[in-house]
């Protein structure tokens, strides 16, 4: 088995992979939002006081979302939205794009994720600040929101870093359920072709420069948020 | 003071409860408007908790707690449930048939009855005090020991951050606010700082304009100095004196017995989460009577 690049720099080829690649990044994109509102609720949900029966209940539904969530495989999970959730729903005469459906199942699985690193952010950022903002008359949920949350925002940086390396890698999962993403067409071209050691090789590198240009791009991100620390 | 005797905070009955310890225990007190109380005592004596549940920022487990003659916080229901479980203890040292134990049991009943119509009470009431309490809380400063300033907002916002989210100042009206009373404390060339580039007394500084931007009726001083280095006591002192001056009520804890003695108009002095000592500060420093207070005074002076 040799390399053969014509197998995969041709036009035909090169229109599909671009397509499929922009899928990937869609779908990862797409998916960090939703698994980032997620988890800044849950997490939210699990820090409240558990002073009243809202907050509890609230703090019950967080712990058995993550309970569900993180104990089955994303695999079984994207087959349960796919096949049993959005079997039978029509939307404008159309069963559901999978696209859609696989974002959806990202984001679910993400949510659960990013609320433990959200989590961790929230309780790293000093007590006192809480106090300050409720003690100067603002309300819990606003001292969260601008005083709390923008705190630990970059304390939770790199492990959300982590998260959306993670998922970037994972989405190749979604070809179950009939997501043509990046590695799915890098397969069907090893299929067709022959060629086993050119496609993955291909497919390597390139996920390897997105996690590359992904980092450089959270470090200046990183960069700014620490702007206040004087470091 | 003599002429303008309006209560500012009330307290009545006040107990707070760790796990099994009392770190208060039954502190009744009234605060008059203009006056300067100095609270004293070794640490642990539930200082700096009596002062947090003043606005609440620790609730309290049982008792009352006033402001402008408003209740913040009422809840007599943890009292009542503590007299059940003694009740409940001594009913059961009796033998069964003996009309002692009968007569026990009526009375836990009846108890028990009290519980649950202060329960529902005490619910009602919290509901309505939620929202209230934020109000109540712009109109009472406190000053932490450990200055908590918002690293990620510069000096100025960390001053106009409330009174701009609470709409109760424009924007630009809060900033010139802050600048103004910046000036004042000799730090206007501080505003676009972030804290983490300014020394102790000067963040301790910050925190002090930061509660005053929001025109309080009483200032709460935990501790205000000791986390400072030695040098830096002064400045801060000073500003907490120059705010004095003005009339501001306010409730200081401290460990400086020479500020205490200077700036106070009446001296607290806590032991066991009791206040066991209470006048002038000429009482408490030149003549103290309770022995815990001499022992106290031999020590830290």
């Amino acid at each position: 088995m040799k390399l053969d690049l014509t197998i995969i720099f041709n036009e035909k080829t090169m229109l599909l992979l671009v397509k499929a690649y922009g899928w990937t990044l869609a779908i990862t994109v797409m998916a960090l939002v939703i698994g980032i509102i997620i988890g800044t609720i849950l997490a939210i949900f699990m820090v409240l006081p558990k002073t009243n029966i809202v907050n509890k209940v609230l703090n019950s539904f967080a712990n058995i979302y993550l309970a569900v969530v993180r104990g089955t495989p994303l695999l079984v999970q994207l087959m349960i939205i796919s096949f049993v959730i959005f079997a039978d729903v029509i939307f404008f005469n159309r069963t559901v794009s999978p696209y859609l459906i696989a974002t959806i199942g990202f984001g679910i699985n993400s949510g659960a994720y990013v609320a433990e690193i959200m989590r961790g952010g929230i309780l790293s950022v000093d007590k006192g600040q809480m106090e300050a903002g409720r003690s100067l008359g603002l309300g819990y949920g606003q001292t969260m929101k601008s005083i709390i949350l923008p705190q630990s925002a970059k304390n939770i940086l790199p492990s959300l870093g982590n998260e959306a390396i993670a998922l970037i890698k994972e989405t190749s999962v979604a070809l179950v359920i009939g997501v043509s993403e990046f590695f799915t067409t890098i397969k069907s071209i090893v299929n067709t072709s022959y060629n086993v050691v050119t496609p993955y090789l291909f497919a390597a590198i390139i996920y390897l420069v997105t996690v590359m240009a992904m980092t450089a791009l959270l470090k200046k991100f990183e960069k700014r948020l620490r702007k206040s620390d004087g470091k | 003071m003599e002429n303008n005797e309006k209560v500012l905070i009330s307290t009545r009955n006040l107990v707070k409860i760790f796990d099994v310890v009392k770190v208060l225990d039954n502190i009744d007190i009234d605060i008059l408007d203009g006056e300067k109380v100095v609270i004293i005592g070794p640490s642990g004596s539930g200082k700096s908790t009596f002062l947090r549940c003043l606005n609440l920022l620790e609730i309290p487990t049982s008792g009352l707690v006033e402001f402008k003659g408003e209740p913040l916080f009422k809840c007599y229901s943890n009292f009542v449930k503590e007299e059940i479980k003694q009740a409940k203890k001594q009913a059961r040292k009796l033998s069964k048939s003996s009309s002692e134990k009968s007569e026990y049991q009526k009375q836990i009943a009846e108890m028990k009855k009290q519980y649950k119509e202060q329960l529902a009470e005490e619910k009602v009431f919290r509901k309505k005090m939620e929202l209230n309490l934020n109000t109540h809380r712009q109109k009472m400063g406190m000053v932490f020991q450990q200055f908590n300033l918002f690293p990620h907002r510069t000096v100025l916002q960390n001053i106009t951050l409330a009174p701009i989210k609470l709409k109760l100042a424009t924007e630009e009206e809060a900033n010139n606010k802050a600048r103004e009373l910046l000036k004042r404390v000799g730090l206007l060339d501080k505003q676009d700082s972030y804290p983490g580039q300014l020394s102790g007394g000067q963040k301790q500084r910050i925190a002090i304009v930061r509660a005053l931007a929001m025109n309080p009726s009483v200032m709460l001083f935990d501790e205000p100095t000791s986390a400072l280095d030695p040098e830096m006591v002064g400045e801060v002192l000073d500003l907490i004196k120059d705010v004095a001056e003005g009339g501001m009520t306010m409730v200081i804890v401290t460990h400086e017995m020479g500020f205490a003695k200077e700036v106070g108009t009446r001296i607290l002095f806590m032991d066991e989460g009791k206040i066991a000592a209470q006048g002038t500060p000429d009482e408490i420093f030149n003549n103290p009577t309770h022995p815990r207070l001499v022992e106290f005074l031999s020590k830290v002076l």
